[in-house]
């Protein structure tokens, strides 16, 4: 998978916390941010383990 | 609440509790257990980006800006999605380039120019000076509420700045540490990130579990009421989604280039793995202790607390509630929390100041005595001046500004290296001025646009005249910028500083040239790094770990034996090895292993690169020891022949030196190379005097001509320093072999050569006395004969002519017979009998025999006679000879002179000197005098015998005559004549 998957993975971030996305949650967006941010961290965990299986390395 | 003078000893107790915990760690350490390197600590020690701007200032701005606060925090977890590409790359870079500061980063990767360290080094000090004031302008403000005094907070805050100045000294500059490696510190901010994380989690529990019913009722209530605008952006909140992502910005840039935060997550990394696990740890600890920052917020807000005041609501409701001891929880949680920021914040620009400015301009003078300790005294002097910086901001313009304001200003600042590193790590284009440019241009638009208003804010700036003339232009508002409006600040001076920086960096590197050393750091900086084979980068490993390697390369055994040798070498101790010497002890090892394997793979072997199978490993490591064995074998082997060689040489030198012969050898240009002892003696030159001379200067006798690739043999007379010359026989040849010269062998053959002419005299005189004896023989009888009938003729009447002619016969005849009793007295015809007898004596004889001899009346006679003891000899033939000596001497001085003879006992033998003032020899004719029948006084002067005689009858006394004679100058006889025992 190499470097591509973090780069998905920040990519995904920026849209997690970027004006579009974050305006369709205006109502409840703080409980937006906290579990997309929780999300966040689960998703880079898991990229963690799987390139850590793969490969052991980015 | 508490006393003043309990929170200072409070502050003092925690603070020698992070000590002991420091110390602890790095007791830990030196015994080989680390506790620091480990993930888990990596990922707390990171946490130091929480700082009391985390712990008291987000909730100050969840209650004035609403969610904004959130970026701080979403921007590093952004970016720790990047860690294992970009943070993993400058961990490497910084590990193999030797790299302590991100200053040095910056500088090295643009050929290392001192300059472009010293300007982020002078940036990073002005951009960093009001976080470092955001911090104590913290802990004054909570001293001062929970004491109650206020007017007390200016001599805390300066007496708490001193502490934990002093406190920084201790943690970070106990000792130079060439790696900037500091175990203890790391995991004291470890553990005072637990500790705030658990303070604030206490109280947000408190507020959100305490005071209202959860989270529910306090987001409806905050919903419901005035403050509903704090929970959303955009347009209806005080912050814009311009803002939000300017600030998500700032916070991802100083996640990386804080220097604290290069400091913990570059400088102190352990393993590059412990990225891996930090990238989800550290987020979560960010999301952890941002939980409750919106209850605690909204919470204050709702119990009615000012937002003006709401940068301190972790302790005001604490407080309020009489909740002392929580209270008190949080204020040691939010001095901890500024605590681990000073200290490790100090210690990194400290270490930056050394590098870039104190460095360089002491380097001369390195020489000088106990410069280390006027370099350790010098950073722990910056160390305090950095800390007392922040001190004078935080009482000076502190109080005009919030915390998260400061704390944004250092955001800005240090975005000013994001383009020189970020780009730099992925374009080889740019070069040092183009860094140099767009630091500079973002830096001032920083200053302009951020430093300068807050300075006017605070009154240290005038606000009048033409500064604002300026400040209010269309073009250089500091708050529109070229007349670009409708953007927040932050947003607005992030947007300037980039675009100048950006555009800077990448137009003055595209059109200038770059050094060699530029381009050759570029390549290093973005080509070397290669994911596919990037390991773990260098750990220092325990002595086991070590010792595992090496053991499973060249045996157990071995590996042991070798770590015991380097122990006992420096005197180390297993339980008790400083850092520096494990690393010293790796590198030993790695050398040891480099020995069998090459550098490169015992690099690899122990930075874990070396990717081996267990069977694959296993046969490396019996190939390993198989030749460690042959090595020893040959070794030994080698040793033994060492040893026999050496003998070899010592027997042949002896040998050589026991010749009774001389024995040297010289070079191609004729200096002695070798010179035994025989040569010593011989030639009356020491060895030490005659190396490396040239021969011929030893002795004049070996010429250069005798030195040719032929060999030479033959005789040679030489002249030594100290005696006659000597007669040599020699053999020069070449030397075979690598090494060229020649060899010369010298016999001293001067005394054979005097025995070969004493054998060849007396041959000569035995023949010529049979000879003699022969004519004496026949000559005699006929003789007899004719005088007896002379008699008988004399005895009748005659006349007078025949009476005359018959004595004439008679005189001849006699005359005849004389020479005949010579002849026989040469060949011994008449044998003698030796009796002891004094030579004073027949000395005395002889003279008063030629005493009255009319010729010797022009001699002067002189004697010198000493008492010696009686000879055995035969005292007519000595008379005889003296006889000879004199009357020769007396022909020598025809017209008169001096003739001295002296008698004296000398060494065993009785010497006599005949010197007289004659004609002298000739040197020609000087050894033949004792010749038979050789005479230099004509034909009818003498037999010729005389001499000879002399010669004989010495000889058959045992002794010895030598004549010394120079023409014109007199002629001594030296006789000398055995004394028997």
């Amino acid at each position: 998978m190499g470097r591509d998957v973090w780069f998905f993975l920040f990519f995904i971030g920026v849209l997690l916390f970027g004006w579009p996305l974050m305006s369709i949650f205006l109502s409840g967006l703080a409980m937006y941010l906290f579990v997309s941010w929780l999300l966040f961290i689960v998703l880079i965990y898991f990229a963690t383990k799987v390139t850590e299986r793969e490969d052991g390395g980015g | 609440m508490f006393s003043p003078w309990t929170l200072l000893i409070i502050i003092l107790v925690y603070l020698l509790l992070l000590f002991s915990v420091a110390y602890f760690a790095e007791r830990k350490e030196l015994q080989g257990r680390s506790l620091v390197s480990n993930p888990y600590i990596y990922s707390l020690s990171l946490a130091v980006y929480c700082t009391s701007w985390t712990f008291y200032g987000s909730v100050g701005r969840a209650a004035n800006s609403g969610l904004s606060f959130l970026t701080t925090y979403i921007g590093p977890t952004l970016m720790a999605a990047l860690w294992w590409v970009v943070l993993r790359k400058i961990v490497y870079l910084s590990k193999e380039n030797r790299i302590t500061t991100i200053a040095d980063f910056i500088s090295s990767r643009y050929g290392k120019s001192l300059g472009l360290s010293v300007l982020v080094t002078f940036v990073a000090i002005i951009g960093i000076t009001p976080y470092l004031g955001l911090q104590l302008k913290a802990v004054m403000t909570s001293f001062s509420l929970l004491s109650g005094r206020p007017e007390g907070s200016h001599f805390a805050g300066w007496f708490i700045s001193l502490l934990l100045g002093v406190f920084a000294v201790i943690f970070g500059a106990r000792r130079l540490d060439a790696s900037e490696r500091h175990g203890g510190l790391v995991f004291a901010v470890a553990f005072e990130s637990a500790f705030k994380l658990i303070a604030f989690l206490l109280v947000g529990i408190f507020v959100t579990y305490g005071l209202f019913n959860g989270f529910g009722e306090i987001f409806s209530r905050i919903k419901a009421g005035p403050f509903a605008s704090l929970m959303t952006i955009g347009s209806g909140s005080p912050a814009s989604f311009l803002e939000w992502t300017s600030l998500t910005f700032l916070s991802m840039m100083a996640i990386m280039f804080l220097p604290r935060q290069f400091h913990v997550a570059v400088v102190e990394n352990y393993s590059v793995d412990h990225i891996k696990k930090a990238m989800w740890l550290f987020p979560l600890y960010l999301f952890l202790i941002n939980i409750f920052v919106l209850p605690i917020a909204y919470g204050g807000l709702l119990l009615g607390e000012a937002p003006s005041a709401a940068d301190y609501f972790v302790l005001s409701i604490p407080m309020h509630y009489n909740q002392s001891l929580l209270a008190l929880v949080v204020f040691i949680g939010g001095f901890s929390a500024a605590t681990a920021m000073i200290i490790v914040e100090s210690v990194a620009l400290s270490t930056m100041v050394m590098n870039s400015f104190v460095m360089p301009t002491l380097w001369d003078l390195s020489a000088i005595r106990n410069f280390h300790a006027v370099v350790l005294n010098i950073k722990r002097v910056v160390i305090l001046g950095c800390v007392f910086l922040g001190y004078i901001f935080a009482v000076y313009i502190g109080e005009f500004y919030s915390l998260v304001d400061i704390g944004l200003k250092s955001f800005e600042a240090v975005t000013i290296f994001a383009p020189s590193i970020l780009l730099g790590l992925y374009w080889k284009g740019g070069n040092k001025k183009g860094a140099i440019a767009g630091i500079i241009a973002g830096f001032s638009v920083w200053i302009y646009t951020l430093l300068i208003p807050s300075l006017m804010r605070a009154g240290l700036i005038e606000t009048g005249g033409l500064m604002a003339t300026i400040f209010n232009s269309t073009l250089l508002n500091p708050t529109a910028l070229f007349g670009l409006k409708g953007l927040d600040r932050w947003s607005h001076s992030l947007f300037w500083g980039l675009f100048l920086n950006i555009g800077f960096y990448v137009g003055v590197s595209i059109f200038t040239r770059q050094s060699d050393a530029e381009t050759q750091q570029a390549i290093v900086f973005v080509d070397s790094f290669s994911p596919l084979t990037l390991a773990p980068a260098q750990r220092p490993a325990t002595i086991a770990e070590i010792e595992d390697i090496l053991g499973q390369y060249i045996g157990p055994i071995e590996a042991r034996d070798s770590i015991d040798g380097f122990m006992k070498k420096n005197g180390l101790d297993r339980e008790s090895i400083s850092r520096e010497w494990l690393l010293k002890l790796r590198q030993e090892a790695e050398r040891t292993l480099s020995g069998a394997l090459g550098t490169s793979i015992s690099t690899l072997v122990f930075e874990d690169r070396m990717v081996l199978t267990h069977d694959e490993a296993m046969r490396v490591s019996d190939s390993i020891q198989h030749i460690s064995r042959s090595l020893r074998l040959s070794r030994q082997e080698l040793a033994e022949a060492n040893r026999q060689l050496a003998m070899l040489k010592e027997f042949s030198e002896n040998i050589i030196e026991s010749l009774p012969l001389g024995v040297a050898t010289l070079d191609e240009s004729l200096n002695v190379k070798y010179w035994n002892s025989g040569m010593e003696m011989i030639t009356g030159v020491e060895k030490s005097d005659a190396l490396d001379k040239s021969a011929s200067g030893l002795l004049t006798c070996l010429e250069p001509r005798l030195f040719t690739p032929e060999v030479h043999e033959g005789e040679i007379t030489c002249r030594r320093n100290f005696e006659p010359p000597i007669i040599l026989k020699g053999n020069v040849s070449r030397l075979t072999g690598a090494q060229k010269g020649y060899v010369l062998v010298l016999e001293d053959i001067t005394e054979k050569k005097k025995i070969e002419e004493e054998l060849f005299r007396a041959t000569k005189h035995a023949s010529v006395g049979k000879l003699a004896a022969g004519v004496a023989h026949e000559i005699g009888n006929p003789l007899a004969s004719i005088s007896s009938l002379v008699q008988e003729l004399q005895t009748e009447d005659l006349t007078s002519f025949t009476a005359a002619s018959l004595t004439t016969i008679n005189q001849q005849v006699h005359r005849i017979a004389r020479i005949v009793r010579n002849l026989g007295d040469f060949a011994r015809l008449y044998p003698r009998q030796k009796v002891p007898t004094n030579l004073r004596d027949i000395l005395e004889n002889t003279l008063n025999l030629v005493r009255y001899d009319r010729n010797f009346r022009k001699i002067e006679i002189q004697t010198d006679v000493h008492d010696t003891p009686p000879l055995k000899i035969d005292p007519d033939q000595i008379q005889q000879v003296f006889l000879n000596l004199i009357l020769n001497a007396r022909d020598a001085m025809p017209e008169g002179g001096s003739l001295s003879i002296s008698v004296k006992q000398s060494d065993g033998h009785v010497e006599m000197c005949f010197a007289d003032t004659g004609q002298g020899i000739d040197p020609e004719v000087r050894d033949k005098v004792f010749d038979p029948f050789f005479s230099t006084k004509g034909p009818t002067k003498g037999t010729g015998l005389g001499l000879s005689i002399c010669y004989s009858i010495i000889k058959d006394h045992g002794g010895t005559i030598e004549i010394d004679s120079e023409k014109d100058r007199g002629t001594r006889f030296i006789i000398k004549m055995p004394v028997e025992a």
